[in-house]
């Protein structure tokens, strides 16, 4: 949460943010596996120059490799114009990524 | 046998008797020397290892020990009371009030086990604004570090700042270990203080609520004023803003007017400032 917390700023912000781990036990008769976590988010910016650099920070602050960015619709209201965007990577490794602990975002 | 001997070639004779030594002395290296001295190097090499290995043989000792006591421990927290399928929902309830979290009721899941460790999966439902999930989750971490977090969703409700947790959180114990300590919260280890953050990306900034499709109107913000005319007359210029005549370092709605321009008013409130245009009536700038 802290790494991400440092790739924000606020000209963007998240409809959702998904954090996923591949389990650690094996199912019966298979072998371990590999430990992997990943990240998924979903939001809005009022400009897409704060996109690129919320993912550019994200992979270089942040626990992210090689995030993929996909930059959606911009939509027009009344008053202001919005970007939607999403952003997906797979997480660094705990070590790499200075986290406190394997299991925890 | 002399006679014959004078009889050969000097030069043959000379060849033989530097030939004949030189075949003794290669084959005595290759079958006597070369495998003594090999045997030779070989004895130092383990000699030497052998030092080295007494030598290292107190750190050894002093690292089997400090792995023995951390494996000690680790097993002990795979029978830590609180997370027993009884005591975790009591934990996780008590800590979600301390942080003014919304949970849904939480139900043991499924339970996989495997060569004596069983994982049981909690499918956990909370809501709250994203600072107190985030602290929750992080008292959560430093009080059952026997459970990790397989999924995590937030989602942002519609039209509020109050984000949905839907977490799927994994314990890991031995099997069939009943607890043996009573549960309640602050009985085990040091509570570590909450993150630090800096930022709620599930609140959206002023002046841009858009849950709205695009082409209808957005919902209310909480102050939507619209400027419609400016007197330009340097540090004593007026803004007319919803029809009322508001001067620079006066407030509106708890808005500090902080200057006028040609077509332009800029308002500022807890650092943000709100750009009011006759042009376009409102933008939200970070």
């Amino acid at each position: 949460m802290l790494p991400l917390d440092q790739a924000l700023d606020d000209t963007l912000w998240f409809d959702e943010l998904h954090y996923a781990r591949q389990a650690i036990l094996p199912q019966p008769g298979n072998l371990p596996p590999p430990a992997e976590a990943s990240l998924s988010l979903r939001g809005k910016a009022t400009a897409a120059a704060g996109i690129g650099r919320f993912a550019d920070a994200l992979a270089a602050r942040g626990p992210c490799i090689k995030p993929q960015l996909v930059p959606g619709a911009a939509k027009h209201y009344t008053r202001f114009e919005l970007v939607e965007f999403s952003v997906s990577c797979t997480l660094k490794a705990p070590a790499a990524a200075g986290a406190e602990s394997g299991a925890k975002p | 046998m002399i006679r014959r001997l004078a009889r050969l070639d000097p030069q043959v004779l000379r060849l033989a008797l530097v030939a004949v030594p030189a075949m003794v002395a290669l084959a005595g290296w290759g079958q006597v020397l070369r495998p003594a001295w090999q045997a030779r190097q070989t004895a130092v090499a383990l000699h030497t290892s052998t030092q080295q290995a007494i030598a290292e043989l107190p750190a050894r000792r002093a690292e089997s020990a400090r792995l023995v006591k951390e494996a000690d421990a680790l097993e002990r927290l795979l029978e830590a009371p609180e997370s027993a399928s009884t005591h975790l929902p009591v934990l996780l309830e008590s800590l979600a009030a301390e942080h003014k979290v919304d949970l849904l009721p939480i139900f043991p899941g499924r339970d996989t086990e495997f060569e004596g460790l069983l994982e049981t999966l909690y499918q956990i439902e909370a809501s709250a604004p994203y600072p107190r999930l985030v602290a929750w989750l992080a008292d959560i971490d430093a009080r059952i570090p026997n459970a990790g977090i397989n999924d995590a969703r937030f989602s942002r409700l519609a039209a509020t700042e109050s984000v949905t947790l839907k977490l799927r959180l994994a314990v890991y114990r031995r099997p069939a270990t009943p607890p043996t300590l009573p549960v309640g919260v602050g009985t085990q280890g040091e509570i570590r203080s909450a993150p630090v953050i800096h930022h709620d990306p599930f609140r959206r900034p002023a002046g841009s609520t858009t849950d709205a499709e695009p082409g209808q109107p957005a919902p209310p913000a909480a102050w939507q004023p619209i400027l419609r005319g400016v007197l330009l007359a340097g540090k004593a210029s007026l803004a007319n803003v919803d029809r009322q005549m508001v001067a620079i370092g006066e407030t509106l709605e708890g808005h500090r007017l902080v200057s006028i321009s040609d077509h332009r008013a800029v308002f500022e409130k807890d650092g943000r400032r709100l750009v009011l245009d006759m042009r376009r009536p409102m933008e939200p700038r970070p």
